[in-house]
């Protein structure tokens, strides 16, 4: 009697996987949310619908951050600059390139090398 | 007085925080017709988002996270495949705090649901479902400025 109940519990965790998955395919957002909401009350202790509510939970704001610095001298320099490195991962810091390469490691090795800090830094890929 | 702040007609707050937009920038064949500055987890270098609100997720390009040594939760991972301009691109949805980053007022971290796809070869994306559908905002293309704030309530 346990063993079936475990098989039938088995098989409905699955069904509302593959329900929930079917609603994502089709960009059905709200529907899949609604199903796994629905799914983690029959089945509260099945950890991977626990992990499909989560993943699908609205956005969530968790807090706020000081200003950081105007951005006009990146947005000037990326305009000025922006057929000059195809396909290139940059990393520039006010209207100053840093670095470029076609790797991002690379990009970030160059910067910390150079004694810059990540968090003032922005990265960003050219088109090829 | 500060020219950032917008106000409902009671005179309580619109917004909390302005930006600048970067506007009709080139990529490949297309443009980014409005991108901005945002952050994943503290600490870590500014990118550029293509802002969508036809874009189902946030996606982001696996190699940022990867050389950018931000660990996720793989446990938490939703393998799918999202179908967009480019293709068909596999990836994995996931929970990650981006930040928008305030020229004035006070940055907005958001906990948000991204797919992460290690092919996809756009820039990253800031799209509707898990991410802007809790951020009330305005742009006046006059000024290339986001006004942008947590939903009251």
């Amino acid at each position: 009697m346990a063993r079936i109940e475990t098989k039938k519990t088995a098989r409905g965790e699955k069904g509302w996987i593959r329900r929930i998955r079917q609603a994502l395919a089709q960009e059905h957002v709200e529907e899949a949310r609604r199903l796994a909401a629905q799914a983690v009350q029959e089945f509260p202790g099945s950890e991977s619908l626990q992990k499909l509510h989560h993943v699908l939970q609205p956005p969530r704001v968790i807090g706020t951050l000081p200003a950081g610095k105007p951005w006009d001298k990146e947005r000037a320099w990326l305009i000025k600059n922006s057929k000059s490195y195809p396909g290139m991962w940059v990393a520039i810091r006010e209207d100053h390139l840093i670095a470029a390469h076609s790797d991002l490691k690379t990009v970030l090795e160059t910067v910390q090398q150079n004694g810059f800090s990540l968090r003032d830094i922005l990265i960003h890929r050219f088109s090829k | 007085m500060n020219n950032d702040r917008l106000f409902l007609a009671d005179g309580s707050p619109w917004n909390t925080a302005a930006t600048h937009l970067l506007i009709d920038y080139p990529y490949n064949s297309h443009n980014l017709l409005v991108a901005l500055r945002f952050t994943v987890v503290k600490e870590s270098p500014f990118l550029i988002g293509l802002l969508d609100t036809a874009a189902t997720w946030v996606i982001l390009p696996e190699s940022i996270l990867t050389s950018l040594q931000i660990a996720v939760d793989t446990s938490l991972s939703l393998k799918e495949k999202m179908s967009s301009r480019f293709g068909v691109y596999e990836g994995y949805l996931n929970r990650l705090p981006l930040n928008f980053i305030a020229e004035s007022g006070d940055s907005l971290q958001i906990e948000a649901t991204c797919f992460i796809s290690g092919d996809w070869p756009g820039p990253p994306v800031i799209g509707w479902k898990g991410c802007l559908e809790r951020i009330r905002f305005a742009i006046d293309p006059s000024l290339n400025r986001f006004y942008f704030g947590a939903l009251a309530g």
